[in-house]
């Protein structure tokens, strides 16, 4: 494994032991927000720094060289590509449906008066979600049919 | 579109394993051309008639309206 990551092991523990310290002595409104990244820096310092000692034995080495290859093999595999292009355009097309279908629930209970701001606060957004995804779809779609 | 990838594949004694090792693609792909589940790119069709010595009308049959 690459030096690089012990690196990235020990940078992720430092800042997590600063935001733990930053949290734990400073007097500040946003604590919460620290703890959280307490526990990502140090969470991920960790895990990262066992692997990096879990395949420093030579046994594991040529296990982990055969990982990454596996998993260079899988990001270029033609079919593993065309897969992820489906899975993305049917995550796309079910995640626009369930928006749109949020926007009529939500636009029932607000005309009934349930949850009146609630509704009409999450009918707002979604659609402006909607309306994100959609342009975002065009835009990407220009783009990518100009370079092509 | 047909092909006989899995004939070509048996008859040279290789391994699906060995075969998508070679050609730097998955397992899972080399079992997707062989059922015709699915059909592969123009650059991994000539990696396949290079690797068996053949040409690409060699390995895959195009049937008209398939």
């Amino acid at each position: 494994m690459k030096k690089n990551v012990l690196f990235m092991g020990l940078a992720q523990l430092f800042f997590g032991l600063l935001f733990c310290a930053a949290a734990t002595f400073g007097d500040l409104p946003y604590k919460g927000f620290l703890w959280g990244l307490t526990g990502a820096g140090l969470g991920c310092g960790i895990v990262t720094l066992f692997s990096y000692w879990y395949y420093q034995n030579p046994e594991r080495a040529q296990l982990y060289e055969k990982r990454l290859e596996t998993h260079r093999i899988l990001l270029q595999d033609e079919r593993h590509i065309m897969l992820r292009d489906r899975a993305c355009y049917i995550s796309f097309c079910a995640l626009l449906l369930a928006e749109g279908l949020f926007v009529v629930i939500f636009s029932l209970l607000a005309t009934f008066g349930i949850f009146m701001e609630f509704s009409r606060t999450v009918v707002v957004l979604l659609s402006l979600l909607i309306l994100l995804h959609l342009l975002f779809n065009l835009i990407v779609f220009h783009w990518l049919s100009r370079r092509l | 579109m047909k092909n006989n990838l899995e004939q070509l594949r048996k008859q040279r004694g290789i391994k699906q394993e060995e075969l998508a090792a070679v050609l730097r693609v998955s397992r899972q792909t080399i079992g997707s051309l062989e059922n015709g589940r699915y059909n592969p790119s123009i650059l991994l069709a000539f990696k396949l008639a290079r690797y068996f010595g053949l040409t690409i009308e060699d390995i895959f049959i195009y049937e008209e309206g398939s």
